[in-house]
């Protein structure tokens, strides 16, 4: 395990993959009515196109992008829009969603589902078509892509990295991506390279997936040629080994500079199951429309991958694996990042690759620190989250920005190791928000 | 049902050592060396340690009321401060004693500061400091009767009584110094280089020694460092045998509940500069002289005392040690240098529990100069530059 490439920092949470390791992707049949939010990703929520009683096919743009850092949203399947309502997101807060009644026929809409050959398209044809089919980071981050593929000039990039780690303890669905569908992967990194103009492209894999490493190695030796390199990296299981900076440190020994991006390094990093949208869109015209789900956990009898639209209530996809009564926590991603909601009819969207429910939750109450360093040794980025944590909780946010809290990546090691049971990312989470309050208020006031 | 739903920021899951199960850890790896005290003292040991326990506990729960705030006497770290307090007492003292000192360790150093986690100094060896200053006569090593049960070897038996002036047959209650007390209090007879404690009367060298100095290096007898390690010696409770305090931290390493960084360099220290400094003796003439440097007995400077203990139990006090590995390295090398410099040149003949106190109270300076360097800053810098 020594020789594998990892980073620095990190624990082994045990992952609880054998869950649903084993389940091939299921095709989930779509609800008589899906829920569609139009706030699927990072940046403004999307603009709502349709209105009640509206007919909408499948692949039909039903939400507009409100700016450059957006993204549009499609109809996952063809019917009728019923009416446009509030619905919870993930994080916590409510957006707009268009609540579509399903005709069943799964009609595409015009220019959708076309297959093209994507050896005719250009650099920009690509990122046209990312943008055009709303893809967003499908790891959990939801970025738009299009984004991402659109680096200012003077940034080159020079290396494309898929994230195939799956890091997060429970999730599995990059992994059945790999094994089931991996030409799409490595075509959609192929397209990746091409947008950005660039020869050398990496799959980072955790050590716990070996088949899914071979068989994408295998492919990344057929596919590489013409002047590409693409290489599949096996890394060491570790988590966060899939954090987009400690992934880029694994496998190009290149750091990410504090408040930087990974095009600061000339980076591009995408999730797999971004690049087989990539994929599906550049080649079929397919709109983001479904993704695959892990449904697992101790709260569900039989764990699932699921593929399904999105828009699909949680509770469809639960119902489905058997879901348990005594579940007391419900979790949208995976246990190490994801979040907790007590909403069951929150829909599947772009960035949900996993539902875990639990039945033994516990909530800790925290004690004093007790110095013992396990957060110190395990934090990925070389902070001390032990002295972040006593700072923020007497309330001194501003010292804590001295001693780089908005370097966090909220991985969550600390606060899964402390024997002490702190809160430390709740409180880092917190900081975050009141410094960015802060600085809100006082460009405000520069404006008066 | 839906209401029923736990929600929280992520993490949602939690790693199963706890500080109770930590705490609880170093208590099973304190183990064998009172198993062994229990075996080379006999039941008043363990009933001084009970005192210990058990008035660390009660301190604790009162100390807690009184501050208004959760009593946590199930977290188990109460129960390590009064063990480790019986740990380095000697084994024959009166009952009150080990009680004081653990009014004083959990009321004083631990709850005057804040608790559990806010303490500056060792709980446990300020209890052992505030002991030694104020029960002199009863902690100071060199003065306390040993209890043994018979089964020592005989040269070390005879150079014991020896050295102290006492009949060479062997009993089962002596007067007697700890290696230590002789190391720090060498003296020669005129005839040569008999090396004894502080004691007036001067014994020929015989083969019953158990150190001496011969052209201004210490000599150690055959089987000393043995019997030394093994816990064939004087000292304190649960300090004299270093082989079952290492079995105690072996179990600490396992667990991960210590790391290699303190103990390492902690006696790594001990050796280099219990070898490389010279130790002051008196000679045939009275006069103190010192013996060669780099020649001193490392390997007995190491398996003597409290450095095991200091080492694997009270240095590494997670509460009162640094947060990094490379400060703990300082720390572990500080807290050795100083206990060679008071053993050879100090006015105590151990410097443990000093040593690791002073220590202490610079890990602030030492957290200060040891921060990790933060992901993506070294970069950001040489950007800046170019």
């Amino acid at each position: 395990m020594g020789e594998l490439k990892t980073f620095k920092g990190g624990t082994h949470p045990h992952d609880f993959k054998e869950l649903a390791k084993n389940q091939k992707i299921a095709e989930c049949d779509v609800p008589t009515e899906v829920i569609v939010p139009m706030a699927q990703h990072i940046g403004a929520p999307a603009k709502v196109l349709v209105k009640a009683t509206d007919e909408v096919k499948r692949g039909q743009l039903i939400g507009e992008p409100a700016g450059f850092v957006s993204a549009g949203v499609h109809s996952p399947v063809s019917g009728k829009v019923k009416k446009i309502i509030q619905c919870n997101t993930p994080i916590g807060t409510t957006c707009q969603a268009v609540l579509i009644e399903n005709d069943g026929k799964d009609e595409w809409a015009d220019g959708c589902n076309v297959d093209t050959d994507v050896s005719t398209l250009s650099s920009a044809d690509i990122c046209k078509k990312v943008a055009w089919a709303g893809i967003v980071g499908m790891g959990g981050a939801t970025f738009p892509t299009h984004v991402k593929l659109s680096p200012p000039p003077e940034k080159k990039i020079d290396a494309v990295i898929l994230n195939g780690v799956e890091c997060e303890p429970y999730l599995t669905s990059d992994y059945r991506l790999m094994l089931e569908k991996p030409e799409t992967i490595v075509e959609g990194l192929k397209l990746l390279l091409k947008a950005v103009d660039c020869k050398n492209g990496y799959i980072g894999i955790e050590a716990n997936k070996e088949d899914a490493f071979r068989i994408m190695d295998k492919l990344c030796k057929e596919m590489s040629g013409d002047g590409i390199t693409l290489i599949a990296e096996l890394l060491e299981v570790k988590y966060p080994q899939g954090a987009e900076k400690q992934l880029i440190k694994a496998i190009l020994d290149r750091e990410v500079p504090s408040g930087g991006l990974p095009m600061d390094v000339g980076v591009v990093v995408q999730n797999v199951a971004t690049a087989s949208a990539v994929y599906e869109a550049c080649s079929k015209n397919r709109p983001l429309t479904e993704r695959i789900v892990t449904a697992t956990g101790d709260g569900v009898k039989e764990p699932k991958n699921f593929l399904a639209r999105i828009g699909t209530p949680a509770k469809y996809l639960l119902g489905k694996c058997g879901f348990k009564e005594n579940v007391n926590k419900l979790i949208y991603g995976g246990p190490m990042m994801g979040m907790a909601h007590f909403d069951l009819e929150m829909p599947v969207n772009k960035g949900m690759s996993g539902i875990l429910s639990l039945c033994n939750a516990e909530v800790y109450e925290h004690r004093r620190c007790i110095r013992c360093g396990r957060c110190v040794e395990g934090c990925p980025q070389q902070l001390l989250p032990s002295e972040l944590s006593l700072v923020i909780e007497s309330g001194r946010f501003n010292d804590s920005k001295d001693i780089n809290v908005l370097d966090c990546i909220e991985c969550g090691v600390c606060t899964y190791v402390c024997p002490a049971r702190r809160p430390i990312v709740q409180w880092i989470k917190l900081a975050k928000y009141e410094l960015n309050r802060q600085r809100l208020r006082a460009a405000a006031k520069e404006k008066k | 049902m839906s209401n029923n739903f736990i929600v929280n920021t992520s993490p949602h899951i939690k790693t199963p050592a706890g500080v109770n199960t930590i705490m609880r850890d170093v208590c099973i790896a304190l183990a064998p060396a009172f198993a062994f005290a229990l075996y080379r003292f006999g039941y008043w040991s363990i009933a001084v340690t009970v005192i210990a326990v058990v008035s660390a506990v009660v301190t604790e729960y009162i100390c807690q009321r009184m501050r208004k705030v959760k009593v946590t006497i199930d977290d188990y770290s109460a129960v390590v401060t009064g063990l480790l307090l019986a740990a380095v007492i000697p084994p024959n003292v009166d009952w009150y004693i080990p009680m004081i000192g653990s009014i004083v360790a959990i009321g004083i150093a631990k709850h005057c500061f804040g608790g559990l986690g806010c303490n500056i100094w060792n709980p446990a060896l300020i209890g052992r400091a505030f002991l030694q200053v104020s029960y002199p006569t009863k902690i100071n090593s060199g003065t306390w009767a040993a209890i043994t049960n018979g089964k020592m070897g005989t040269s070390i038996m005879g150079s014991f009584s020896s050295l102290v002036g006492k009949s060479k047959t062997s009993t089962d209650i002596v007067t007697s110094a700890t290696p230590l007390e002789q190391l720090s209090k060498v003296s020669f007879n005129a005839n040569g280089d008999l090396i004894t404690s502080a004691s007036t009367k001067v014994v020929d060298r015989t083969d019953d020694c158990a150190i001496w100095v011969s052209n201004n290096v210490i000599q150690i007898h055959k089987g000393f460092i043995n019997d030394v390690f093994l816990g064939n010696t004087f000292g304190c409770i649960a300090e004299i045998s270093a082989f079952a305090l290492l079995i105690g931290g072996l179990y600490l390493f396992a667990k991960k509940i210590i790391s290699w960084e303190i103990p390492f360099s902690y006696i790594g220290a001990v050796a280099l500069f219990g070898w490389a400094l010279p130790a002051p003796y008196a000679n045939t003439v009275g006069e103190i002289a010192y013996t060669n440097a780099f020649t001193g007995p490392w390997l007995l400077h190491i398996v003597s005392g409290g450095v095991f203990i200091g080492a694997l139990f009270m240095a590494t006090d997670m509460v009162t040690s640094p947060i990094t590995r490379r400060g703990q390295i300082i720390f572990g090398l500080g807290c050795g240098f100083i206990t060679v410099m008071i053993r050879l040149y100090g006015g105590y003949p151990e410097g443990v529990c000093y040593s690791i106190l002073l220590m202490n109270t610079v890990v602030p300076i030492i957290d200060t100069f040891t921060r990790p360097k933060v992901f993506g800053t070294s970069i950001k810098k040489k950007a800046e530059v170019a």
